[in-house]
């Protein structure tokens, strides 16, 4: 599980534009069942010698064709997996970007509210505009370089509660400050 | 390859490939339920995900073995 400080409440989840992985799932459900479809079809439709081997093993291939199904679940779920753990975290405390390159490859980044100077979304594109999705770009003063959450759901909605985050946290060092 | 031959291999080739998807499966899905334990968000979310995942496998090992009885019932 990810650690969270102390105190630490996370305010918003967001994950990456959800199209990509829908394709995904559609291609794989069809590569899965292609063979499953193909052997009891075939009979049908081919002349009598095809139709003779197919219907001998018919159940050991489709027995096959079930195992083939399995092997595309498991690689649907893997591609899956790293589209799920790949995810924007905004907490009262920090910025959390992981970034699941393969199933044993983490890329986190992070960068504290108090820290951030500037965010900027980024929307281009007829799909991102419709369906609103955009790079957030965050701008901290420790780091040199920028912060960078590609395809990203709802940018806008990000950069506020960002922007709330650092309000709130200005307001709470003000009142505390003796 | 006699029909005999084949109908004495059959069953042999599909527990074998059984056995390999079955042990296939069960360190992929040791590696899975280790990211999302590990680095998944805490919620009902994980919970759906296993849900479904064993479902769907159920279902599937369920055919697989069905179809592995039918095959050795047919040699």
């Amino acid at each position: 599980m990810i650690e969270l400080h102390p105190d630490e409440k996370i305010v918003l989840e967001r994950r990456r534009f959800w199209l990509p992985i829908l394709t995904e799932a559609v291609l794989t459900g069809l590569v899965a069942i292609a063979p499953l479809v193909l052997f009891n079809i075939l009979p049908n439709v081919l002349p009598e010698a095809a139709e003779l081997i197919v219907v001998r093993f018919q159940i050991p291939l489709n027995f096959l064709a079930t195992i083939w199904a399995l092997f595309a679940w498991m690689v649907l779920a893997v591609n899956w997996t790293n589209f799920y753990l790949d995810v924007l975290l905004v907490t009262n405390k920090r910025v959390l970007d992981i970034e699941q390159t393969g199933l044993f490859a983490r890329d986190i980044a992070e960068a504290r509210i108090e820290n951030i100077q500037d965010t900027r979304v980024e929307v281009v594109g007829l799909l991102a505009s419709l369906f609103d999705f955009g790079n957030l770009y965050i701008q901290t003063a420790a780091a040199k370089d920028q912060f960078v959450i590609r395809n990203i759901r709802h940018p806008n909605a990000v950069k506020d509660a960002i922007a709330r985050q650092h309000e709130e946290l200005q307001k709470g060092g003000i009142s505390s400050s003796p | 390859m006699t029909n005999e031959t084949i109908n004495q291999l059959l069953p042999l080739a599909i527990l074998a490939v059984s056995a390999v998807a079955i042990l296939i499966f069960i360190i992929v899905s040791v590696v899975l339920n280790h990211h999302w334990s590990k680095y998944g968000i805490p919620g009902e979310h994980l919970k759906r995900i296993r849900i479904i995942y064993f479902s769907v496998s159920a279902v599937l090992f369920a055919v697989i073995g069905a179809f592995t009885i039918a095959a050795l019932n047919l040699s």
